[in-house]
């Protein structure tokens, strides 16, 4: 990278930057001349945040549980689609019976399915690990799909001119070449794990950011309104980076940046 | 790409022998037919078993329980997808204006860009109620969550394709002192097409979904508040109902832009 190139990168952020702080003070001076009252719908950010300081306790309690949730859904959903991408890739008869059922769960509105699932498994993390699960699901078998598809042509033929199990072509060229196809599809899924925890939440549920969210609502607590709200979109991004970081760690920078489109 | 591209395998070159005829039949044909044994196994167990409704009612059970809850479902759904549509067009249309500033001014992208990341960054669950509370409670707020869901995806990809414009053709066209809007007309738009379509398959069945989903908090009508009714009341078969609704519905919702995105969008790229 050109001393220029990083210039213009970095002047751009700085851009990035004073845009944020821009919208963050305008925020702030017209919430405090607008709406002075007690209990505004957008609090400037200054009382948010003395909110988050002073109900730290609290708000560590509500999201305990919808961070139990949303990562085991993750890592279940995320298990199950990467081994069914394999046995697909492996066995094209196995795709071809289960796509439509596949596309037909996916077209299954989450919010209609909780409460079916409240009746089956009662209000406890079961029905909340399975919505995350299943919103964990799609994006990661799109993922691995196209990336064990991805692999070289001519060093599959090669594997095969050598003999190479199947299992030998799995591990040593197909997966390596999934990984960042599959990371991209982590990236999209650990956002929606959360999403869709707090969604399981909203239903037949006492304790997590979900209920919160709603409790909030009814209450017109609009400071907890808020703080959940940014907390929930902080553990989305914190899921977010998590995965980015364990990308950078596994694959380094070598990998072509394969965009996530969401 | 959060929406599954998983067609159904079609078998590519004609058969090859009476075996290979067998094999792409199967390829073709046992998809849906994976479906219908599933439905099949499902009415089987539920009537041997003899399960209680409210765990689990039988696919007779809902075609049956039809006729006594086609009004309510009718009515529903008119609702949902009306409110889903009207945030789908102006979601759209926002986000393809906005990409447009984006594209033209990079002060624009510089400012917006990462705010509009940071906004898409929360999830729509902990959007809802906040929107609840500063538009209100009814068709507004849903109208509005529909649109809201549609916009990022749509920011995201269109303000992508707008940049794919071979710089060639952008110099061009430059050259030959086109003003603007003719640029965004005849050169950008034609290439960010396929990346707009990319992002109405997602947010097609998204507008639904994010339309049920404030239904569900802030709305007296909709699918998304008969799902709460329903279940409230205890009415599991109209519950069950709405599900294959829906389905359909977002099904639908994205075969039409896959429709569409056939005959407008140039594949060979």
């Amino acid at each position: 990278m050109s001393a220029r190139a990083i210039r213009s990168e970095t002047s751009s952020r700085m851009r990035s930057l004073a845009a944020v702080l821009l919208v963050l003070a305008v925020w702030e001076g017209a919430a405090r001349l607008f709406s002075p009252g007690l209990n505004p719908i957008i609090p400037p950010p200054t009382l948010l945040v003395t909110y988050v300081a002073d109900h730290l306790g609290l708000l560590f309690v509500v999201m305990r549980p919808t961070v139990i949730e949303a990562v085991a859904g993750f890592a279940i959903g995320s298990a199950i689609s990467i081994v069914m991408a394999a046995l697909f890739v492996r066995f094209r008869g196995v795709e071809a019976a289960m796509s439509n059922t596949l596309v037909l769960i996916h077209s299954l509105p989450m919010l209609a399915i909780i409460p079916l699932l409240v009746i089956w498994f009662g209000i406890g993390y079961t029905p909340k690990i399975i919505i995350a699960a299943l919103a964990t699901f799609f994006p990661v078998l799109n993922g691995a799909l196209r990336g064990l598809r991805s692999a070289d042509r001519s060093t599959l033929e090669l594997m095969h001119l050598l003999d190479a199990s199947g299992l030998q072509t799995l591990f040593k060229v197909r997966i390596p070449a999934s990984l960042p196809y599959i990371f991209a599809g982590l990236k999209i899924a650990a956002p929606q794990a959360v999403l869709g925890a707090t969604v399981a939440e909203w239903i037949g549920s006492r304790e997590g950011l979900g209920s919160q969210i709603l409790m909030a609502l009814l209450n017109y607590d609009v400071p907890l309104l808020w703080a959940c709200m940014v907390l929930c979109a902080m553990m989305a991004a914190t899921g977010f980076c998590t995965i980015l970081a364990v990308e950078y760690i596994v694959i380094g920078r070598r990998a072509e940046p394969v965009k996530a489109e969401d | 790409m959060s929406t599954m591209d998983i067609s159904p395998a079609a078998p590519s070159g004609p058969p090859r022998s009476s075996a290979a005829g067998f094999n792409d039949f199967l390829l073709r044909y046992a998809s849906p037919l994976v479906v219908f044994a599933l439905l099949a196994i499902w009415q089987l167990i539920a009537m041997v078993l003899v399960i209680p409704v409210y765990i689990l009612p039988q696919p007779l059970n809902l075609i049956m329980a039809l006729p006594a809850n086609g009004q309510t479902l009718f009515r529903g759904w008119i609702v949902t997808v009306l409110e889903a549509s009207a945030g789908f067009i102006i979601g759209n249309i926002f986000s393809i204006a906005v990409a447009f500033l984006v594209t033209v001014s990079r002060t624009a992208r510089a400012g917006i860009m990462p705010v509009a990341l940071a906004i898409k960054s929360v999830p729509m669950v902990a959007i809802t109620p906040l929107i609840t509370l500063s538009v209100g409670f009814g068709h507004s707020t849903v109208v509005t969550v529909a649109a809201i869901v549609c916009f990022f995806p749509t920011l995201v990809n269109v303000s992508r394709g707008l940049r794919a414009a071979p710089s060639g053709s952008v110099d061009l066209f430059h050259i030959l002192n086109a003003n603007p809007v003719h640029t965004f007309w005849k050169l950008r738009m034609p290439y960010a097409l396929p990346y707009l379509f990319t992002a109405l398959r997602i947010t097609a069945p998204a507008a639904l979904g994010g339309a049920m989903l404030a239904e569900y908090v802030a709305s007296n009508a909709g699918l998304g508040y008969l799902i709460q009714d329903g279940y409230g009341r205890f009415q599991f078969v109209l519950v069950w109902q709405i599900v294959v609704v829906a389905t359909i519905t977002t099904l639908v919702a994205f075969s039409t832009v896959v429709f569409f995105e056939k005959r407008l969008v140039d594949n060979r790229r």
